[in-house]
């Protein structure tokens, strides 16, 4: 007897715990915008979710899957952790019939082929029902960003992409007496300056590709092309094109100035964040979702991100300056298979990953995409953040991170050209154009 | 076994081989049938598509990368074999001498690399090709020699430098393979050798290694295919990279694949590395015939 109120009694501390920081955070509990209108309080299932469920977002799915047992008893939820980045588990599980209630779908061609095959649950009568994206800040964004081409929604989800910057230490710039770039030549004598200062100028975790090609859309960007290397993936320019020749040019010339790491291309993201950490390194490539990383580490006001495309020429940067590198949407976020294995139907699964999503977002408040559910709390990013927040409604156009573009054959020839200038074996631009050019684009 | 012998037992031969033979069939033969037909389509690896005959034979024997991985794959085959069973031939006699002290000891000690995982030697030695903080290079500038590579970085340094790791790891196994064979060869002959006056050097080249050579044999098999079908440690330490300097077969079957999601592609590659690697069996064999029965 005693054991078992030990038990009990442990289990009621740990689940105050967990829950703890997100109702001291939150002042009072949210509401429950769904309540029984959508789905029956018996509703008897065990939904097999399959998406990202690790770090931080594995906190916030265990409190929306407590949030949902707790008001289903007879609900619960087997999560399936994606740990690829191309959707390859999903699509295998498709090609054997297996695929999941609900699941992340994080490579394009994935999400086309299974709208094509009909395997994705179409989910406008529920999210219209439901008012979902009125529920968060930006869900005007979100829900324009769901809609395909053939007017339906495969599948929800109220992020927008997050952006992407090149990040320095203020403690180490200061030290060397160097300021935040705001144009490319600013920008080359900040390399310089590292790099006599021993340190690698720029922390590039190019053990994972995109990053380098990214950094030269970037480039691109800067030269007027405000998609940067979206433009030749889609097949409305040409490599060869004067935009991407000039942007090779300022790619391979820092390149060539010894902006990249000798190990470039076997360091990984913890590495080359841990190297702009310790002022090893003075900048640091990286999307918006760093600010998560920011504020775990306390690191948010020592840390800040270039406002300007640092390969702009001053006297074009503000034309360029809202044109983002990261930030495109795809439709493909959360779908729901159409012949659900857990027996329920496809539109009470669609209600239950709605209210699934709503409760993460609300244990998650903001981050860096943006997204937060209306009224809810602040996120504390430090400075950078501030003007992160104020100024994401200025930008104008959006672009992909490289490892996200559709065309698989134009992703492999830029990576592997452009992982020839961060290793220092182009050393003119026109190598690299051609480089790529002879894979046809 | 006597044909009558055989033909007595020939129900139980059949009962005690058919669960490997149906086992081997089911993950070998089927999904290598699948592979062959799956090559001859355009597949996404969801739907298969249009039928294309030997259009993804002719993608491959046409594609930028498909000389470079050849080339590489050559290479890296023959640095295998050259340092696997170059030493490990060397290494096992040199166990086998009853003179050496401590033989145990360093069988065990050539054989530790073989049981580390290859994620784990793949970043031991990233680590030590680092161009900036690397061992090497650090080594090269405590001794003040101006000889500071960029290892990984490098056309022909990266492919021999990730070779050498891959062989380093693996020639444990090889060794101990070898030494298997050579502590089988009866031990009159070393003996008639030694009374006839021959040095170690004479009974290593005339004794130790024609009686070991269809063990030896068995290993460059081993090591040759291996080299075409080197992917994991390639994979880990530069990805292919840089640029196109370390692709291989296995990595281009990776990359249509994961890279560009041509399925039907990466089948042919894949059906194109499983020729190659039954051809060089098969020649190997065919060559080496003679040694076959060297103790009738």
């Amino acid at each position: 007897m005693k054991k078992r109120l030990l038990a009990v009694m442990m289990a009621g501390v740990m689940a105050l715990g967990t829950a703890l920081p997100v109702l001291a955070e939150e002042g009072t509990e949210p509401k429950d915008p769904f309540g029984y209108d959508y789905v029956s309080q018996d509703v008897d299932a065990d939904l097999t979710v399959y998406r990202y469920y690790a770090d931080s977002d594995k906190d916030n799915l265990d409190y929306a899957i407590r949030k949902m047992t707790e008001k289903y008893p007879n609900l619960s939820f087997t999560m399936e952790h994606r740990t690829d980045s191309d959707g390859v588990a999903l699509r295998t599980w498709a090609a054997v019939g297996e695929l999941p209630d609900i699941f992340e779908i994080n490579a394009s061609d994935v999400y086309q082929t299974l709208k094509e095959e009909g395997s994705l649950y179409v989910v406008d009568e529920e999210v219209e029902k439901t008012g979902f994206y009125d529920l968060f800040s930006n869900g005007a964004a979100a829900k324009e960003a769901r809609i395909s081409d053939d007017g339906h929604q495969y599948g929800f989800g109220c992020e927008v992409s997050n952006l992407g910057f090149l990040w320095y230490n203020k403690e180490t710039f200061e030290e060397l007496g160097i300021s935040e770039p705001t144009n490319y030549e600013e920008f080359k004598e900040t390399i310089t300056v590292l790099k006599e200062a021993g340190k690698v100028p720029v922390a590039l975790f190019a053990a994972e590709k995109w990053p380098a090609t990214s950094l030269y859309s970037l480039a691109c960007i800067a030269e007027g092309e405000p998609t940067g290397l979206d433009a030749v993936n889609d097949g409305n320019a040409a490599i060869t094109d004067e935009v991407f020749r000039k942007g090779a040019e300022k790619f391979v010339e820092i390149g060539n100035l010894g902006a990249f790491g000798k190990g470039a291309l076997s360091t990984n993201y913890q590495q080359a964040y841990e190297m702009m950490y310790s002022g090893e390194a003075g900048y640091f490539l990286s999307g918006a979702w760093f600010f998560l990383t920011l504020e775990a580490d306390g690191m948010g006001d020592k840390i800040d991100y270039c406002n300007y495309n640092v390969f702009a020429d001053e006297a074009v940067k503000e034309d360029v300056r809202w044109n983002a590198l990261g930030g495109y949407q795809t439709e493909a976020k959360y779908s729901v298979n159409v012949e659900p294995p857990c027996g329920l139907d496809p539109s009470t699964v669609a209600y239950l990953g709605l209210e699934m999503e709503y409760w993460t977002r609300v244990s998650a408040g903001v981050n860096g995409n943006m997204t937060t559910v209306i009224g809810d709390f602040d996120f504390q990013g430090g400075e950078g953040y501030a003007d992160y927040y104020e100024n994401y409604g200025n930008y104008q156009t959006f672009s992909n991170f490289t490892g996200d573009l559709s065309n698989g054959d134009f992703v492999v020839a830029a990576d592997n050209a452009c992982e020839m200038v961060v290793s220092g074996n182009y050393t003119d631009a026109q190598e690299l154009i051609d480089d790529i050019a002879a894979g046809g684009f | 076994m006597n044909s009558a012998l055989l033909k007595k037992n020939r129900k139980w031969l059949i009962l005690f081989a058919a669960p490997a033979v149906i086992i081997f069939g089911i993950i070998i033969i089927i999904p290598l049938f699948q592979t062959f037909y799956y090559s001859t389509f355009e597949w996404n690896g969801i739907k298969l598509g249009e039928f294309l005959g030997t259009g993804n034979y002719r993608k491959l024997f046409s594609s930028r990368e498909i000389n470079t991985s050849l080339i590489n794959s050559i290479v890296y085959a023959v640095f295998l074999v050259i340092y696997q069973v170059g030493l490990g031939t060397f290494f096992a006699f040199l166990l086998t001498q009853s003179k050496i002290r401590g033989a145990v000891f360093f069988r065990n000690v050539y054989f530790v690399p073989v049981l580390l995982s290859v994620s784990v030697v793949s970043q031991l030695w990233i680590w030590i090709y680092n161009g900036d903080y690397g061992l090497i290079n650090q080594l090269t500038k405590l001794l003040q020699i101006d000889w500071s590579q960029n290892w990984l970085n490098q056309k022909w340094t990266s492919l021999l430098a990730v070779a050498f790791v891959e062989s380093w790891k693996g020639m444990g196994y090889i060794m101990l393979i070898i030494y298997a064979g050579v502590r089988n060869i009866p031990e009159v002959y070393h003996e008639a050798a030694s009374i006839d006056g021959a040095s170690a050097v004479q009974k290593f080249f005339h004794i130790t290694v024609p009686l070991a050579a269809p063990t030896i044999r068995i290993t460059v098999v081993m090591c040759l295919t291996n080299g075409f079908r080197a992917f994991d440690t390639t994979y880990l330490m530069t990805g292919g990279g840089p640029g196109i300097y370390t692709y291989n077969l296995t990595i281009m079957m990776y990359q249509a694949m994961m890279g560009r999601n041509d399925y039907g592609y990466g089948s042919a590659i894949a059906a194109f590395i499983v020729v190659i690697c039954v051809g060089l069996m098969y020649v190997i064999n065919t060559l080496t015939k003679r040694y076959d029965k060297i103790y009738d």
